[in-house]
């Protein structure tokens, strides 16, 4: 599915953090957000998953705009942020079968998913327990889940170990084939050029 | 869509019990201290009870509330519906009930000890006195707490915004409880009764409609 990102404008208090930026993604492509810290890598990716509300500009997701009011383009956007987007009250388990709900889905494909990333064994703990390379597995999990045409991923190799980078390394690959779009976010300049398409470096 | 949303704060509460047990103790601990501290007539603490009681449930409901909204901003847990495709503002109804369940049981818990404590008559009709329950408590707070959902000062805001913004509320609900106390017949008091109600209609509209805008960042 195609991004399109038009004179997008955002500011704290004032201060300017993106100021019309203008991106064209093509279906499938995989792009790469790279620069210092505060340059807006993530206020990026969190305006396109509807997260943040943007000053002015315009977002479109294939053919839709992204608009509080019209829920139907959040369904082919999924951002993998750096916290985990589930209530730590509730089990792993129950996080994946309360989020597939929000989007319509069974729960039939939630075991699945879990086993995937390694957390089978821990579906029934509240993730309020889980370390943080666990809980990096968790958004894994629900990206798997919920199997979005678009992929905002942001640090997503953060808290992981070796055999979780494997697994995120085969992820991408899986990704890659299904034609997803993504847009990832990194300070490992090297480890971005070698997965991506192109790189974007904001300042 | 609803149901789900209201199941996960029940699972939630249910499980750390955190929202009730809260609101029950305070409430308990501050009917114990007008019980204790009050050395007065019986006939002062019978005019009294009603505004002493909407001040325990208005002070429980701010702890209440405010823990209920809390849990959306751990692990910005929020984010799982604000990216997902549902009505945004399904979340705040979803929330005003869960906010009318936690704060019912937790009134059911000290009433008791308030009317034995506070040697207050209890020939009055229970329907009529939840009513006033439901359409007392609840919205207005959700919508205070939605609207400081993301601010960094929310512990403050949201007592320095509730409680001007909740006296309406408050008078027009012990009004009718007082009215109920003293066992008046429903059309001498349903004025107060109306007013509650369409403050309840209002708040819950109102919030529905802008709680889409508030809670993105």
């Amino acid at each position: 599915m195609n991004l399109q990102v038009t004179n997008l404008f955002k500011s704290f208090y004032r201060s300017p953090v993106i100021k019309s930026f203008s991106l064209s993604v093509n279906s499938g492509e995989r792009i790469g957000i790279s620069g210092p810290n505060g340059s807006g890598k993530t206020t990026l990716l969190k305006m396109l998953s509807g997260i943040m509300a943007i000053d002015s500009g315009d977002i479109q997701v294939g053919n839709h705009f992204i608009d509080p009011e019209f829920t139907l383009p959040r369904k082919s956007i999924h951002y993998l942020g750096h916290s985990a987007g589930a209530y730590p009250g509730l089990t792993g388990e129950e996080n994946l079968i309360f989020i597939s709900g929000l989007y319509g889905m069974d729960a039939l494909g939630v075991t699945e998913c879990l086993e995937k990333v390694g957390l089978d064994s821990a579906k029934e703990k509240q993730i309020k327990y889980y370390s943080q390379g666990m809980l990096q597995r968790l958004k894994l999990a629900i990206t798997i889940l919920l199997d979005s045409d678009i992929l905002l991923l942001d640090e997503p190799l953060s808290g992981l170990d070796s055999n979780g980078i494997q697994l995120f390394q085969q992820l991408l690959d899986e990704w890659q084939e299904n034609k997803k779009t993504m847009l990832i976010v990194s300070h490992d300049h090297n480890w971005l050029s070698s997965i991506t398409d192109r790189i974007i470096y904001l300042n | 869509m609803l149901l789900h949303l209201i199941l996960k704060d029940l699972k939630i509460e249910m499980r750390s019990k955190e929202i009730i047990a809260s609101m029950f103790i305070f409430g308990l601990s501050v009917t114990l201290i007008f019980a204790l501290a009050f050395q007065v007539a019986p006939v002062m603490i019978h005019t009294f009870a009603p505004g002493l009681l909407w001040v325990v449930i208005l002070f429980t409901s701010v702890l209440g509330l405010n823990r209920l909204f809390s849990l959306e901003r751990e692990e910005h847990a929020l984010w799982s519906w604000v990216t997902a495709p549902v009505d945004r503002g399904l979340v705040y109804i979803a929330k005003v009930i869960s906010a009318l369940i936690f704060v019912l049981i937790s009134v059911i818990l000290f009433i008791i000890p308030f009317f034995i404590f506070l040697n207050l008559p209890t020939e009055f009709s229970f329907f009529q006195f939840g009513l006033i329950l439901l359409l007392g408590t609840g919205s207005i707070g959700c919508l205070i707490s939605g609207i400081t959902l993301q601010a960094g000062l929310r512990d403050v805001l949201i007592p320095i915004l509730l409680f001007p913004s909740a006296s309406p509320v408050a008078i027009a609900a012990t009004k009718c409880t007082g009215f109920l106390f003293e066992n008046k017949p429903l059309t001498t008091w349903n004025f107060w009764l109306l007013i509650l109600a369409s403050f309840f209609v209002i708040f819950s509209l109102f919030g529905y409609l802008v709680f889409n805008k508030i809670v993105e960042e």
